[in-house]
């Protein structure tokens, strides 16, 4: 019994030292083996098959490396874009947004300037990341005030304040974030640009051209067609141009 | 409010509303309407017409003619209508014009202005400037003169520019008796299909100008070209010039110039009116016509660059460090748009690898020069050159797409310090690469959350609620006293005090010393007061019963030098919380009066 029970702890203790290993997955096989399309055909299909929003960044983040060692570095931009709003913070997808946005001859993506540290600064936490420091600052602020409540003083006061205020800034940003993302963002992967048109139709004057990797909000959709408005100018894509960047 | 304030403020608003089409018709394109006449100085009895022409609309109509004495103006005629259409870029643009003729005949010579009159165009009303015209008898002068109106370059697409040039002088003997010099140039201000650049009328260093008037309202500066022989006599000559884009494909009409110099008489108050000498030369009218870039051979890379371009490039420094940043100076020189054309996009060119382009700016944007700066950094020190840069451009002379392209300027890239050079030829090449993927089970873990749709209810729920229950705790507290008033702090500060005295007592007097501490801090009294005091013949009150009998016993303790002898820690303290409804200011009163 007692030479048993030494087994067994043996055996779990290699396990904890051996750490979690996983079987290669059949993308993570294509990958290695240089078949980057079917790669990305298989973290698209798992992709689709996703009920949440667990795993979509690293998923988006994977396709993103398979476009850019396919050469498709619009593609990889739009892929890294979207993968960052799921992880804002995560180095990886950052440092190969700023690879891929390179070669695609784009602009960096943190120019580091004051605006762009800004918007990092304000991208930098997730939405649900958001809700749960803003329900730490209630339970906070609850403690506060019971405090405040039963001794008084100064101190339980200020410091009330002081966690209503950072209470109501988060619930702010998570406010104008949220907004933010009902936008529904979508961005041109197309190398030659995107036509916007009035009406969804090939036959119709071009209203205003897209740049490769501009950012539009979609508004609606139609067979093959979306309706985004860029600059004040509502009109008409293709949406096989476009991908989008945030959660349907 | 007063009733001189309601209408200023309903004039106001009556303003805006009238202002308000007027500004949204202009931002939407309005038709373009010129009006001038076929010549500014006629003799009595030569046709003069005044030529109205509309662009962007058909859709027109000339207002009621104006009447001027001793001239006889109408009928119209027209309109003669035009409709161009180009294919550009995938899309077909129809440029349309209207053009109406106005008779004018004068019946006695003078100097008259055809006052403004009304046209309606898309839908618009636009007013006409006042026409200045001289009518003169006889008009003497071809010989002594010279005037000639010249247009550069001869061939115009859509989009080029080209110089008006007006050229005009007298004989040189009688330079001396001229002092007045009149151009009447009925297009000035007023050429159809074509838009002045700005900044064509700025002066040239190291030229010399004069002043003459411009349609017998006007000054304006020309350039002094000195003494040409022209018809085997010397003439003083001077030049005017100013650079116009060509708008719109069609013809250009630029009506007779004229010429008026000679001597204009001082007279004083008194002294008998003496007749000016005046004389006169004319220019012949010009017609221009404008042409279309054609779409057949049209480069995906032609950036609307139109006209002769020709260019030169050369670089701020061509040893650097890999990633520093070289500036690359293109001049461009030519007859061309070059103020107008986009300048080329070296992020999809080819022959850019190993190269980052930042992007390109302009130094110098100006009539004739061009100079555009490119920001590249070469990122390894295997890169050896800068690539051309080429330009395409139409040529409407040759009427084909032609390129000019820089020539490629070597430079040398030295390798960063510690990342492998030219000396280590055998380490292997260092450049950026992606991170590679993440393994493992993608589509689970991770459990960050999705955003929760409802989270402005939930938390103004929940700080509501905390609120609520605040608000109640606190005003039930308060109902008993205020929590932060000096004697509640002075309590709660006792018995802090005693808890932790009585941690570090070792001995029944240092704890009897810890009570009294805190007897002392309650009371607001020093704690050798409580030592030895009896509370026994202070009432029947069973707190202060039971105080003074602990009292007793820890003064008992403390004489009998026995460490185990004495109430424990804990009732004391017990002691302490059931003090904390005992009113010690009163207690200490009773013993004061009692001692007395």
């Amino acid at each position: 019994m007692r030479t048993l029970s030494k087994g067994v702890v043996l055996v779990l203790a290699l396990l904890l030292m051996a750490g979690p290993s996983f079987p290669q997955s059949s993308a993570e096989s294509a990958y290695r083996a240089g078949d980057y399309k079917s790669a990305e055909a298989h973290w698209a299909a798992e992709l689709s098959e996703l009920s949440a929003v667990e795993g979509r960044g690293a998923l988006l983040y994977n396709m993103g490396n398979a476009a850019f060692r396919d050469g498709r570095y619009l593609e990889a931009v739009a892929r890294y874009t979207g993968a960052i709003e799921e992880s804002p913070r995560s180095e990886d997808y950052w440092a190969n947004l700023e690879l891929a946005r390179s070669r695609a001859g784009l602009d960096a993506a943190d120019r580091g300037d004051l605006a762009a540290t800004a918007e990092r600064l304000y991208t930098m936490f997730r939405l649900s990341e958001l809700e749960l420091l803003a329900y730490a600052l209630i339970g906070l602020f609850a403690v506060a005030l019971f405090v405040e409540a039963l001794r008084g003083g100064r101190l339980p006061r200020v410091v009330s304040f002081v966690l209503l205020f950072a209470l109501l800034s988060i619930s702010g940003l998570r406010f104008l974030r949220g907004e933010k993302n009902l936008t529904n963002r979508v961005m041109v992967i197309s190398e030659g640009g995107a036509s916007l048109r009035s009406e969804p139709s090939p036959d119709l004057p071009v209203i205003l051209q897209l740049n490769p990797g501009a950012v539009v909000g979609r508004k609606d959709s139609l067979l093959g067609w979306i309706q985004v408005e860029c600059k004040g100018t509502s009109g008409w894509l293709e949406e096989r141009l476009v991908f989008p960047l945030d959660r349907n | 409010m007063s009733d001189w304030k309601q209408i200023w403020i309903f004039g106001l608003l009556a303003a805006l509303l009238l202002l308000t089409p007027v500004a949204a018709g202009r931002s939407m394109g309005d038709p373009r309407v010129t009006v001038q006449l076929s010549t500014g100085i006629a003799k009595l009895g030569e046709p003069v017409v005044i030529i109205v022409k509309v662009e962007g609309t058909l859709d027109g109509s000339i207002g009621e003619l104006p009447k001027t004495k001793g001239l006889a103006i109408g009928p119209v005629s027209g309109p003669k209508t035009e409709r161009m259409s180009t294919f550009r870029n995938g899309r077909v643009s129809d440029s349309l014009s209207a053009t109406w003729y106005i008779s004018v005949v004068a019946s006695a010579e003078g100097d008259f202005e055809i006052p403004p009159f009304l046209i309606s165009a898309g839908g618009a009303t636009y007013e006409s400037q006042p026409l200045p015209l001289q009518i003169r008898r006889d008009m003497q002068g071809a010989d002594l003169g010279l005037m000639s109106v010249e247009i550069f370059p001869s061939k115009l697409v859509v989009g080029q520019p080209f110089e008006v040039v007006v050229t005009f002088g007298w004989d040189r003997a009688i330079a001396s008796k001229i002092n007045i010099s009149d151009l009447s140039l009925p297009w000035w201000g007023q050429l159809p299909g074509a838009i002045e650049i700005e900044g064509s009328s700025a002066r040239k260093l190291g030229r010399d100008y004069a002043e003459s008037l411009l349609n017998n309202k006007t000054l304006v500066e020309v350039e002094r070209l000195g003494v040409t022989e022209v018809r085997g006599s010397s003439f003083e000559t001077f030049q005017l010039r100013r650079s116009f884009l060509a708008t719109s494909p069609g013809r250009v009409l630029i009506p007779s110039s004229h010429l008026t110099f000679g001597q204009r008489k001082a007279t004083g108050f008194l002294a008998p009116r003496v007749p000016d000498e005046l004389f006169y030369v004319a220019a012949k009218p010009l017609e221009l016509v404008v042409g279309t870039i054609p779409e057949e051979g049209r480069p995906d890379s032609f950036v609307d660059a139109v006209g002769s371009v020709s260019v030169r490039a050369e670089v701020d420094r061509r040893e650097v460090s890999a990633g520093d940043s070289i500036k690359l100076r293109v001049e461009w020189t030519g007859d061309g748009n070059l103020e107008f054309f986009t300048l080329p996009n070296l992020s999809h060119s080819a022959g850019l690898d190993g190269i980052n382009f930042y992007g390109a700016t302009d130094e110098v944007k100006e009539r004739g020069r061009r100079v555009s700066v490119f920001d590249l950094a070469p990122q390894s020190e295997h890169v050896r050159e800068l690539p051309s840069i080429s330009l395409v451009f139409y040529n409407p002379e040759t009427e084909i797409f032609e390129t000019v392209a820089t020539k490629p300027i070597s430079i040398r890239v030295h390798a960063l310090e510690g990342v492998g050079g030219l000396e280590d030829s055998d380490s292997p090449t260092v450049s950026a690469d992606i991170r590679d993927i993440l393994t493992g089970p993608l589509s689970s873990g991770g459990g960050r959350g999705t955003p929760d749709s409802k989270f402005p209810y939930k938390a103004g729920g929940a700080l509501g609620g905390v609120l609520f229950v605040w608000l109640g705790l606190r005003s039930q507290v308060r109902r008993v006293g205020d929590p932060a008033a000096p004697l509640a702090r002075r309590r709660r500060a006792a018995g802090r005090v005693l808890r932790r005295a009585l941690k570090s007592a070792q001995t029944s007097q240092e704890r009897a010393g810890a009570f009294s501490a805190f007897l002392g801090a309650r009371s607001g009294e020093s704690a050798n007061a409580w030592i030895g005091r009896d509370l026994s013949a202070l009432g029947d009150d069973q707190v202060v019963q039971e105080l003074a009998s602990l009292i007793r016993e820890l003064d008992h303790a403390v004489w009998a030098k026995d460490v185990t002898q004495g109430p424990a820690d804990h009732e004391l303290i017990s002691m302490g919380r059931k003090m904390e409804s005992l009113d010690m200011e009163q207690l200490v009163a009773s013993l004061r009066g009692a001692s007395r």
